[in-house]
């Protein structure tokens, strides 16, 4: 063979290997026509049967001739705007985000179908369309919006990143978004970690940290309407037949408060902060019978927060215990009920993992008589959810929607089970009213696991709660995720901290001493970043350092804690002074608590709230040997903290970081990194979660709502954009009006 | 065949391959490049030749400001890198079927002079 005949060949299997060895994500992500570049060519809204207005936000105002074509005009701008975060948050509830992610999303998919999820919505729609038909075809008409926007084949960013495409959209995917809201907000594993903790420091110590009462919070309902002995009788029988890090503010303020005459309704529910938002914001008019604005989520075609022509409403979360763990005495895969051996039932599940093939995962799940097993320190556990089985919650948004009055809006909220809302209300006639949402097992305890051997924990059926924490027409109402009411019975472990709550308290009666409350101030106080944990904690910082015989190295440091605590205890983003008090606090924490968290496999840093050690260290300054045995010398503990705290500019140090779901592969996608004001305990919250490299603020306003109830106004603003696209100009339309704390008025 | 002629036909070509699925990135340009190859090549066409992948890379580009400039913009913006990968990859795929192309000619040429002696 010649040459030239040589070369063309080695040429020819140079370029066959050369191609054989590109990964196809490589190929894929470069190639310009096929590939993510082919985004750019993403043709406008359509015309839909439903006229929509975009204002300057991206905020569809879709104005329908009836309930049909409105939610299928809706479908369609969702899909158009959010379809990969739609697509991620039902496969995530539903257990299939691998077969779009790949391995990366396998174990959260485990965990999902093992928890059985998927089930759940399947039983809800059932029950949907058997009972509700009008909420039915609702979810129907949304779907086919949804899917007419997926069959116009359109060029998605991130699926042609991924090489994939969206699946059609079923109700069922409406109601999953909706079960993961809610196991989000009601579900996990805290009752194991206290468990742990417990069984690593001595049971003593839920009495010596006095985990369960807490002393310093302060509840909401302060005179519960004592409805307990009829909490039995009070469970909706419809519900009752079927029912198988989340923080937030609201407050409603009376007429006789404020400025208008006309009451006042704010709502800023703290959840992680996305790119895109978790929330979409829209308005939904079906002239004549429905006009309702406010916060919708992607895939769900309902206003969750918001207002319509004649109440306002806005939730936060309770926090009330919903969820239970058991153990038993096993023998291989048969467990011990009640002196019998039973053989649990078994589910086989199948999970498709997705790149660039599809490879099937078997997972096999054991369900007792108490629910699945999950398995978690080498121990098995069956938990028990309110939300697992039928919940109607979906059912009660379309009737919110729709209400006009509080009777109408109590009755919605009796389908509403899963998770437990602190809701304010707010209408046109100035009523205002506040009550805890959803229902309650009643059982005995709930805070550590049963031993479900023995017969534990079982639920006696169900409480309503609203009955026992109505309140109706106070001059004004503030939740901040603090306790609900002391009931005298077991509600919850979890709840925040006072120190949000008693913020807001300070600043509506502050505010109404001043005169009547105008919507400027109402717009403050959510933006405010004052921080009074620091009044109880900057006084024993320098009693310490009294104690301490006033040591010169830390003299300096306790002044300006001093003199930054008489100005008010700010957390602008370019304060130092908030930076010291901070990383103080921080010091405190992790000294007392940092290794016993390890020593207990606690990877939550925040396991205990501050509250705790508020209380513990005030009890060793008082001598108190109990307190003492927890936080060794406290006089020495609280200088060192100061002294080994910074003071870099606090907006250097915490920074939120909005992530894209892709993300963490393509940080393009993620909102720019930029200062956070506010801290844990500030009403505007910004809570810094421990890094290396300094405190990231993933969680935060999730939006923010002001009902003005004299003007059918409703000012929002949302972290990011309305838009999903990337590659949209309004892919953060509204991050700049967020962060300055500024609103744009709906209505 | 003129120099203009040969190089619309293997744009064309790279262009209209480039559409194939997941592997049109490599064998648009590969076949193209080979097309443009596959004849009698002085030194100044075959440097004509070498800006074809980036010639046909331009025209997606063109296409995607005409159609919505902005978002091209914000793209290229966000994903320097992808059209960097993208633009090599046409430009060694191209490379190679145009060396390929030459070879061809001259081994065909080879042989053709040796079946006529």
């Amino acid at each position: 063979m010649r040459l030239e005949t040589y070369r063309l060949a080695i040429l020819i299997a140079v370029t066959i290997t050369a191609v054989l060895l590109l990964p196809k994500t490589f190929l894929r992500v470069a190639d310009p026509i096929n590939g993510p570049m082919k985004a750019v060519d993403k043709p406008p809204l359509p015309e839909l049967p439903a006229e929509v207005d975009l204002d300057v936000y991206g905020v569809p105002h879709i104005t329908a001739d009836n309930e049909t074509e409105l939610a299928y005009t809706l479908g369609y701008v969702h899909a158009y705007m959010r379809m990969f975060q739609m697509d991620v948050m039902r496969r995530i509830a539903m257990g299939t985000l691998s077969e779009l992610v790949g391995r990366a999303g396998l174990d959260s998919d485990e965990f999902f179908r093992r928890i059985g999820l998927h089930l759940a919505v399947e039983e809800t729609w059932r029950t949907i369309r058997e009972r509700y038909p009008d909420v039915a075809a609702y979810l129907e008409a949304y779907a086919r919006g949804v899917n007419d926007y997926i069959a116009s084949n359109p060029p998605i960013l991130e699926y042609l990143v991924l090489g994939k495409r969206p699946e059609p959209w079923r109700p069922q995917d409406s109601i999953a978004i909706g079960k993961l809201m809610a196991w989000g907000l009601s579900g996990g594993f805290t009752d194991l970690q206290l468990a742990r903790f417990l069984a690593v420091h001595g049971a003593e110590a839920l009495r010596e940290l006095e985990l369960l009462e807490r002393p310093l919070n302060v509840p909401i309902v302060k005179a519960p309407s004592g409805k307990l002995l009829s909490w039995l009788g009070s469970v909706d029988g419809a519900v009752r037949q079927a029912v198988g890090p989340a923080m937030s503010n609201s407050w409603a303020i009376g007429g006789s408060l404020t400025a208008t005459g006309k009451p006042v309704l704010a709502n800023d529910p703290h959840l992680t902060l996305s790119a895109p938002p978790i929330w979409f914001l829209a308005r939904l008019t079906v002239p004549g019978k429905l006009d309702v604005y406010g916060a919708t989520l992607s895939g769900v075609p309902l206003v969750v927060i918001g207002r319509n022509a004649r109440i306002a409403w806005g939730f936060t979360n309770t926090g009330i215990d919903v969820v239970d763990f058991y153990y038993y005495k096993w023998d291989g895969d048969r467990y011990l009920y009640r002196g019998r051996w039973l053989e649990p039932s078994v589910r086989e599940e199948t999970i498709r993992v997705c790149t660039d093939t599809c490879e099937e995962v078997s997972l096999r799940v054991l369900e007792t008589v108490h629910g699945p097993v999950i398995e978690r320190g080498g121990d098995r556990y069956a938990v028990r959810w309110l939300g697992m089985g039928t919940t109607l919650e979906a059912v009660a948004f379309y009737y919110i929607n729709r209400a006009g009055s509080l009777e109408e809006f109590v009755d919605a909220m009796r389908h509403f089970v899963v998770p437990s809302q602190n809701v304010v209300y707010a209408d046109v006639e100035g009523k205002v009213a506040y009550f805890a949402s959803g229902y309650f097992p009643l059982r005995d305890g709930g805070y550590l696991p049963f031993n479900g051997s023995a017969g534990e924990g079982e639920w006696n059926g169900l409480a309503w709660l609203p009955e026992a924490t109505m309140l109706v027409d106070p001059p004004y109402v503030a939740t901040a995720n603090n306790k609900v009411a002391d009931l005298g019975r077991y509600l919850q472990w979890r709840w925040a901290d006072r120190y949000r709550y008693v913020r807001i308290v300070e600043m509506i009666e502050g505010a109404a001493k001043e005169g009547p409350i105008t919507l400027d101030r109402v717009m403050a106080m959510q933006n405010d970043v004052v921080d009074v944990s620091c009044r109880y904690f900057v006084p024993m910082f320098l009693e310490a350092y009294r104690r301490a015989g006033r040591p010169e190295d830390v003299g300096e440091r306790m002044d300006v804690l001093r003199r930054w605590m008489e100005e008010g205890c700010r957390f602008d983003d370019d304060s130092r002074e908030a930076t010291l008090y901070a990383t103080s606090l921080l010091n405190v924490h992790l000294s007392l608590w940092g290794a016993r968290f390890r020593k207990a496999n606690i990877t939550d840093w925040a396991f205990l709230p501050l509250e705790v050690t508020e209380r513990l260290i005030s009890r060793a300054l008082e001598g108190d040997q109990i307190a003492v045995k927890w936080t060794g010398d406290p006089v020495r503990l609280l200088v060192d903290a100061v002294r080994n705290a910074t003071d870099v500019r606090w907006g250097m140090l915490n920074r939120y970081q909005m992530q894209h779901p892709l993300g963490a592969v393509l940080p393009q996608l993620n909102y720019p990194t930029m200062p956070a004001p506010g801290n844990w305990f500030t009403v505007n919250v910004a809570p810094g979660q421990l890094t290396r490299v300094g405190l990231y603020v993933t969680v935060g306003p999730s939006v923010r709502i002001i009902a003005d109830m004299s003007s059918g106004r409703l000012y929002v603003s949302l972290p990011g954009g309305q838009d999903g696209d990337p590659l949209s100009g309004g892919y953060a339309s509204m991050l700049d009006l967020w962060a300055s704390g500024r609103y744009e008025a709906l209505g | 065949m003129r120099l203009w002629a040969r190089y619309g036909l293997a744009l064309a070509i790279t262009l209209a391959l480039a559409q194939i699925p997941v592997y049109g990135i490599v064998v648009g340009p590969l076949i193209g490049g080979l097309a443009y190859g596959f004849a009698p090549l002085n030194k100044t066409e075959r440097n004509v030749g070498l800006t074809m992948p980036m010639a046909a890379y331009g025209l997606i580009l063109a296409y995607y400001a005409l159609v919505d400039i902005e978002r091209l913009a914000r793209y290229l913006s966000l994903f320097p890198i992808f059209v960097a990968l993208g633009l090599a990859v046409m430009l060694v795929m191209g490379l190679f079927g145009l060396f390929i192309g030459i070879n061809a000619y001259g081994v065909l040429r080879t042989r053709g002079r040796q079946q006529a002696r």
